[in-house]
């Protein structure tokens, strides 16, 4: 149930004023100042927001249940959120060699996103941030399940503390831990191993797979975990009637997030590497961005790491959302 | 006798955690403390040099100016960050048969590497869509800063909308009928339920994008120019320790981002009431 109450005829006709005035100055900025083919753009969001003005008028003296002010808050958050988001889609489908000047990606090649599959750099670094951001998440889930349910359920001494400590672990900058990281895997002879590179990532993935484990413990129904228990239930029939039905879909999605999580990191990437072979694939698109030729893959190698979160929020969204949100 | 050993063996569930934790950030950390009571650099080898790094950081004026500006980063970025995902939320939550569209649109781009948000929107007034819209002619390492600054609040705003939608949709109905009935103005109903009920979440999410946004290395890393003067904390660390190679001077500005780091976090935790969410 919405927390606000009917809206007033007043507010319907002030939203749809602003929105009216707000599409008629995009119009206007969009044929005088911008140039084709971005004009186009200019000129349908313009429409859709003066067609918002038009419709709410009409609307005002109705008892429909619309919000005009939200209609048209949702109308620029979408703007807000896809213009960007198109550019990147631009950057990477423009011509190797030429600059994209307009956000509309007119004559759009597509082979950046081949290129980043061909042998080089890219495709390197793709194969080690799995392998990095993959064994350090399997090793973070392993060890912070455990403790997940030592700071929800067995009352561990100083547990609170300990929780403090993992969310502050969270938010350390990342990057003052690249320097003594890369030392010690120099001293220890370990700078060429990708594998060894993983065992500082965990500084990344143990903080947040114990936070949104937590999270996840906290929202299971344990009540009825203790009905189960009282009971007389084994620990296989536990298993079976409480941990598959009530955690075992949140816990996999918390994996899937402390991956992309781990290996979304730069700094400690681009510290440790001594090579750029052994780069993962932020510290390399790190690396290649600083050259403007070379934004088409960077954006295109972008879109394709992406592209599995993107399904995974469509298919868990609401989970996800509430995962990330109280 | 056995209620030590309970309690140790309630710890040991955590134990495996803490073992990790201590090993890949608190002795590092400590690593980084000792290397910074050292004038060290690959060439020149290590000597010991007490606090003179820190004593050398706190009279220089390069150190304070890039502080100042990270700190005037992170505020620009959070506020504004707020203030539209409280819109946007609120928006969303009024208009809520776009909501199982909407919730995966906004944290698209939270999920997108921030290396490439970073590159795209420096590229935007680098000559790109922005400059050809609005004339900007040769953009400078500021107005690239400021691009890529806009690009982090890009990347943050919809983590922030997702959750004040969600924690509205979570405002007990029946005691915002009761404001209604009882002839609550709007911005009392919001004052008196909706913020005392979204706090908490709307909270916690804007000490992490404080948080978050102070540590931001690959937006500055990006727009450098070595002659520039505006540089932020981390950046300023990361050339210290990476291109110029003085490691001790690095390590001393590593300790103090920590530093500045935990006093942000004393200064937003209470401010914020984060403390009901641990």
């Amino acid at each position: 149930m919405n927390v606000a109450s009917h809206p007033s005829i007043r507010s319907r006709l002030a939203a749809s004023v602003v929105a009216f005035l707000l599409g008629f100055a995009m119009a206007n900025v969009g044929l005088i100042v911008v140039p084709r083919p971005d004009t186009w753009l200019w000129l349908a969001a313009a429409i859709v927001l003066m067609v918002t003005g038009v419709v709410g008028v009409l609307v005002a003296d109705t008892r429909r249940d619309v919000s005009l002010w939200a209609v048209l808050g949702v109308e620029l958050l979408t703007l807000f959120t896809l213009a960007p988001l198109l550019w990147v889609l631009s950057t990477a489908t423009v011509a190797e060699g030429s600059r994209r000047t307009t956000l509309w990606p007119g004559d759009a090649t597509w082979s950046a996103f081949g290129e980043v599959w061909d042998a080089g750099p890219v495709r390197t670094a793709m194969g080690t941030s799995l392998l990095v951001a993959g064994l350090a998440t399997v090793v973070a889930m392993l060890v912070a399940a455990p403790a997940a349910h030592a700071l929800m359920h067995r009352d561990a001494p100083g547990r609170r503390w300990w929780y403090v400590a993992f969310v502050a672990a969270l938010v350390l900058p990342t990057f003052v831990l690249g320097a003594p990281a890369a030392a010690q895997l120099l001293a220890l002879d370990l700078a060429t191993s990708r594998l060894a590179m993983a065992v500082p990532t965990l500084a990344v993935a143990l903080p947040i797979a114990v936070w949104l484990t937590v999270r996840v413990l906290r929202r299971a129904p344990w009540s009825l975990y203790d009905a189960v228990r009282a009971d007389g239930a084994s620990v296989g029939q536990r298993l079976r009637h409480f941990a598959v039905p009530h955690l075992a879909l949140d816990l996999g999605l918390v994996t899937i997030l402390v991956f992309f999580w781990t290996s979304a990191d730069v700094a400690l990437g681009a510290a440790m590497a001594p090579t750029d072979d052994q780069r993962t694939l932020p510290a390399t698109l790190l690396a290649l961005g600083a050259d403007p030729e070379s934004s088409r893959l960077v954006a295109a190698a972008g879109l394709w790491w992406l592209l599995p979160l993107v399904l995974v929020a469509t298919v868990f969204s609401r989970r996800l959302v509430s995962l990330l949100g109280r | 006798m056995t209620a030590r050993r309970s309690g140790l063996r309630r710890l040991g569930w955590l134990l495996p955690a803490v073992v990790v934790l201590v090993l890949v950030t608190v002795v590092p950390l400590g690593r980084v403390v000792w290397t910074s009571l050292h004038r060290s650099s690959p060439t020149t080898g290590s000597e010991l040099v007490g606090l003179d790094n820190y004593t050398h950081l706190v009279a220089s004026r390069e150190w304070w100016l890039a502080v100042a500006t990270s700190l005037v980063l992170v505020a620009g970025v959070v506020l504004v960050q707020l203030a539209l995902g409280l819109v946007f939320g609120a928006a969303l939550h009024r208009v809520g048969v776009v909501w199982p569209v909407a919730r995966v649109v906004v944290l698209v781009p939270l999920v997108l590497l921030s290396v490439v948000s970073v590159v795209t929107w420096r590229d935007a007034v680098n000559g790109g869509f922005l400059t050809s819209w609005f004339d900007l002619g040769e953009a400078g390492p500021f107005a690239q800063l400021v691009a890529v600054t806009v690009g982090e609040t890009w990347r943050g705003t919809g983590m922030v909308t997702a959750v004040v939608a969600l924690s509205l949709a979570q405002v007990t109905a029946s005691l915002s009928a009761s404001a209604v009935a009882d002839g609550a103005t709007g911005l009392q109903r919001w004052r008196r339920v909706v913020l005392p009920s979204i706090g908490p979440a709307v909270a916690g999410v804007a000490a992490f994008r404080v948080l978050d946004t102070y540590r931001v290395l690959d937006g500055p890393l990006l727009t450098d120019d070595p002659s520039a003067r505006l540089q932020t904390a981390p950046l300023l660390t990361w050339t210290t320790q990476f291109t110029a190679l003085e490691l001790g001077l690095g390590a001393a500005m590593s300790v103090l981002v920590v530093i500045g780091a935990a006093v942000l976090a004393a200064i937003v935790v209470p401010l914020f009431r984060v403390r009901r969410l641990l």
